[in-house]
């Protein structure tokens, strides 16, 4: 059976979702047994989430300008022009 | 395609549509410069760096805008274009650096299992408690910006380019040239520091 070292590489890289099917017996054979390679899974699941809610926020528009030019918030004006 | 002013002047039509153009991107530089240039230095530096790649990004907006259909989504389309121009930098900057196995190292492996690659005791993950509304608080999202910003560069290079570039993994493998067993090894080793770091700072820590 794989280890938890090589579960986790498999689970966390990527890698696993390219694997063959004895590599993906593996995994699945060491994740019944394992709980606390299943916390790692699970965690590594929401991580996505947080990861992608975390590009959203970088991603955020500074406040609109006002309409008459005087500026927003966001520092940009330096920008102008 | 601007028109020469002597044109625009003959055609009141085209300089309407022309001035309309310049005030759009004018006023999507005045309210996404800042989240671009945010984001571009994550992926480049020093800051001046990022600065072109965005300036860059605005203008191929500017350029692209007067001949094509009123842009619906700017958000969508100015990030579209800033992460082709921080993917060209990456690609310059870093295709013949040295290899990945060379700079990864296996310290963080080494703290978390022993020899026969079971986890040390006291290290093994829990289950991380996800309670409503911890991905609506900036304060966990400033330990986030931290975890990330602990990765080692190489593979957090690799991690942002498929993380918040949302790159494929071949090609983030064309750009900085290595090959997919190195690929995996980045990504491997940044999710399980991100994983570890988070647990630290903010599931079992108190920064809450």
């Amino acid at each position: 059976m794989i280890s938890c070292r090589r579960f986790t590489d498999l689970v966390a890289s990527g890698e696993l979702d390219d694997s063959g099917w004895l590599t993906r017996l593996q995994a699945g054979q060491h994740r019944w047994v394992c709980r606390r390679c299943r916390a790692f899974e699970r965690n590594d699941r929401v991580l996505d989430d947080i990861l992608s809610a975390h590009r959203d926020r970088l991603m955020r528009p500074d406040d609109p300008p006002d309409q008459d030019g005087s500026g927003g918030s966001g520092g940009s004006a330096g920008s102008q022009g | 395609m601007a028109q020469p002013p002597s044109q625009r002047r003959s055609d009141p039509v085209a300089a309407h549509v022309a001035d309309n153009v310049a005030d759009n991107v004018a006023d999507w530089a005045r309210r996404w410069r800042t989240p671009m240039l945010r984001f571009a230095q994550l992926h480049i530096q020093p800051k001046e760096d990022a600065e072109d790649a965005v300036q860059e990004a605005l203008a191929a907006a500017l350029a692209a805008s007067a001949d094509a259909p009123p842009v619906l989504d700017p958000r969508s389309y100015l990030f579209g274009i800033l992460k082709h121009k921080i993917t060209d930098r990456l690609r310059q900057r870093y295709r013949r650096e040295q290899p990945v196995s060379e700079l990864v190292s296996s310290d963080l492996d080494e703290a978390l299992f022993d020899d026969k690659g079971h986890w040390h005791p006291g290290v093994e993950p829990s289950l991380w408690q996800s309670p409503e509304g911890m991905l609506a608080s900036d304060q966990f999202f400033a330990v986030v910006d931290a975890c990330v910003h602990k990765l080692p560069s190489k593979p957090a290079r690799v991690f942002s380019m498929k993380e918040l570039l949302e790159c494929e993994a071949d090609e983030i493998c064309a750009t900085l040239g290595m090959s997919k067993t190195d690929y995996w090894q980045c990504m491997s080793r940044a999710r399980k520091q991100l994983q570890v770091c988070l647990t630290q700072n903010w599931f079992e820590g108190g920064e809450r």
